[in-house]
């Protein structure tokens, strides 16, 4: 079945190396990555979501209210009203392909109000913004799922 | 004092324990009318084991009483009793004096009053002072109701009595330096094991009824009231036990597992006698007319429990706590009292998947009871089955807001790996074999290659979760029984939420 090896890559056998030198170790591996929510009509909306954290703050929240200060932004209150973020909860999964970091303070701050209310599994609309680097240096993609996508049936 | 004491009894069946008092009413006893006094609080247990049949050992201070109930009640009932001291007996005094036979063949016991032979009743008082041996000789006749081999055939009771053991006692005058654990295997024939009360738990009524000079030597006669009682309960205790209460079942074993797990290891027959013992008191319960709603049934069963418990015979301390704890514990999986409980124990003991999904989506349990079930089958169940069923609801329940945010969280845990595989599978590879792919797809991949080429979302969700599974180390020995049961969870979700085949 093609499936099962689409998604897999690592060390496969190849006959025309046998015996080219040491033994061949007998361990093999295979990597594996493969998302059920990828494929098309499985997402009612999708973001990737990147902020490269410079490596010397140490206080991620005070960096982003001095860049929102700098934008004429008093306060995630009023961030809030300006920015329109995800209205829905989404569903955390890792992007399969390189995603380009946030650029410019705007998008920089958008995209921090946004994964700081990412948990480990979830993007909550209504949820704690948590400004910690732990948040903030994650690389997702966010996606909405299509449950009439993801429960089709055949 | 007179005997026939109609006070409305307000019963403490604990004693002697710290746990809260548990009461029950009666409107007259059954062992007060035979001039014993200060039982109240463990009468419906000597009743229960007087309808069983089975055994019961008193352990109690000197003077508390214990021979002198036992006797009473062998008197009242009008068996044919024999009263051992088992410090002093000796083996003859039990079975006769041997005599061979005419020919020389075989030996016969010379049986005399105070032979066991042709006895109804029992008391072996004193248990815990004998030798080992002398036990030994106690035990076929308490367990088998046997001696020397031969079959006791009028034998019903066996009764035994005993001072705490030295160590159990406390210090000074009080305590039994001639009084030792009993074996352990011996304790465990005895059905009640219970503690009486002495003194101090005695109200002051039943003081004074003790006090009373005229009891002494009297005889135990209440007009076969007490035989009358058990003789009627006997036919319904063996029909009963028959077919025992599912309720009864499921509570012996779940706090049979719940005080092994505490260190007080419940032997199976101890199990079984639990049951046996708590079908009984039920009985004595009804007749008595013992008020049976929820709390008092818990409470009449803690109180069976207490008593139940083999450990007090040879072990210093039987801790409350523990009892309490696997009490408490096998309620709540046993009685169908709480309604959210109930719902919880049912939704974990659904065995299909599409089931407990089915449950989920009953509008009338709150969210809150749906997502304490959901944690802890989360928290139990096997990781396949966790798999299938967090990948088969999760988006659902998350759309739905069918669970707190906490159990959604819990979940999407669950869900995301097998949403998303990620990982490295490693494998060694068999002699003089190029094997393309780990051992343990190759069965899935067998299985899905005989798939319809159209039933590409099987398809594509099996994929997801054999390869989550292998990456997690398992083996999938039954790829189509596992598919089958994720196909079925999507389909039901499917369902019940009204969504699109498409």
């Amino acid at each position: 079945m093609e499936q099962l090896n689409d998604h897999i890559t690592g060390t496969r056998s190849h006959g025309l190396l046998h015996n080219t030198g040491g033994p061949r170790s007998r361990t093999r591996t295979e990597n594996v990555q493969r998302s059920a929510v990828n494929a098309p009509g499985m997402a009612a909306a999708s973001e990737n979501h990147f902020l490269q954290l410079p490596e010397w703050v140490t206080n991620p929240e005070s960096w982003l209210l001095q860049m929102a200060r700098e934008e004429g932004i008093d306060g995630w209150e009023e961030a809030e009203r300006l920015f329109i973020l995800p209205r829905n909860k989404m569903t955390v999964t890792q992007p399969e392909g390189p995603v380009e970091p946030a650029q410019g303070n705007l998008w920089i701050l958008r995209t921090a109000m946004i994964l700081a209310r990412t948990n480990g599994q979830r993007y909550l609309p209504e949820g704690p913004a948590v400004f910690t680097r732990h948040r903030l240096d994650r690389c997702l993609r966010l996606v909405e799922i299509d449950l009439n996508g993801y429960y089709g049936m055949d | 004092m007179n005997s026939k004491n109609k006070k409305s009894n307000d019963r403490t069946m604990s004693q002697t324990s710290t746990v809260p008092t548990v009461r029950f009413r009666t409107t007259e006893s059954l062992i007060r009318p035979l001039r014993v006094f200060g039982f109240d609080a463990i009468e419906p247990l000597i009743l229960a084991a007087l309808v069983s049949e089975d055994p019961i050992l008193l352990i109690g201070q000197a003077g508390t009483g214990k021979t002198f109930l036992l006797n009473s009640v062998s008197e009242a009932m009008g068996l044919d009793h024999r009263h051992y001291n088992a410090s002093l007996i000796s083996f003859d005094d039990l079975v006769g004096y041997p005599y061979p036979s005419a020919d020389g063949k075989s030996v016969s016991f010379l049986p005399t009053p105070a032979t066991v032979w042709g006895a109804q009743s029992v008391l072996v008082d004193e248990i815990s002072r004998c030798k080992p041996e002398t036990q030994n000789k106690f035990f076929s006749l308490i367990h088998e109701r046997r001696m020397q081999g031969l079959p006791l055939d009028r034998l019903v009771y066996r009764w035994a009595a005993m001072n705490p053991f030295s160590s159990l006692s406390d210090e000074g005058e009080d305590g039994y330096s001639g009084s030792h654990p009993l074996d352990p295997a011996l304790a465990d024939r005895f059905a009640f094991v219970i503690h009486v009360p002495d003194w101090p738990a005695l109200d002051k009524h039943d003081q004074e009824a003790v006090i009373h000079p005229s009891g002494e030597s009297a005889l135990s006669n209440d007009n076969g009231r007490l035989l009358e009682f058990v003789a009627r309960l006997k036919p319904v205790f063996r029909k009963r036990i028959l077919s025992p209460s599912p309720e009864v079942v499921a509570y012996s074993r779940h706090v049979a597992g719940g005080l092994t797990e505490a260190g007080l290891r419940i032997s199976p027959r101890r199990a079984r006698l639990l049951a046996r013992n708590l079908t009984a008191l039920i009985c004595v319960a009804e007749a008595l007319q013992l008020p049976l709603q929820t709390i008092d049934r818990k409470a009449l069963y803690k109180t069976c429990l207490r008593w139940s418990l083999p450990h007090r015979a040879h072990r210093e301390e039987v801790p409350d706590h523990a009892i309490d704890s696997a009490h408490a514990e096998a309620c709540r999986l046993a009685f169908q009292s709480n309604p959210k409980e109930q719902w919880i124990s049912e939704f974990l003991g659904a065995e299909s998947l599409p089931k407990k999904i089915s449950m989920l989506f009953e509008p009338t349990v709150d969210r809150d009871t749906k997502s304490l079930a959901v944690t802890q089958f989360l928290g139990r169940d096997t990781l396949e089955r966790r798999a299938v069923f967090a990948f088969a609801t999760y988006p659902a329940f998350e759309k739905r807001g069918l669970l707190t945010e906490d159990a959604l969280d819990a979940l999407a845990k669950a869900a995301h790996p097998v949403i998303q595989v990620r990982g490295k599978l490693e494998w060694r590879e068999a002699f003089g074999k190029s094997e393309a792919s780990h051992p343990a797809l190759v069965r899935c991949r067998q299985y899905l290659s005989g798939l319809p080429e159209k039933m590409r979302h099987r398809v594509d969700r099996a994929t997801n979760l054999f390869l989550y599974l292998v990456l997690q180390g398992r083996d999938i020995p039954q790829p189509q029984a596992l598919e089958t049961q994720l196909t079925n969870c999507f389909e039901t979700v499917s369902r019940i939420c009204g969504l699109s085949n498409k």
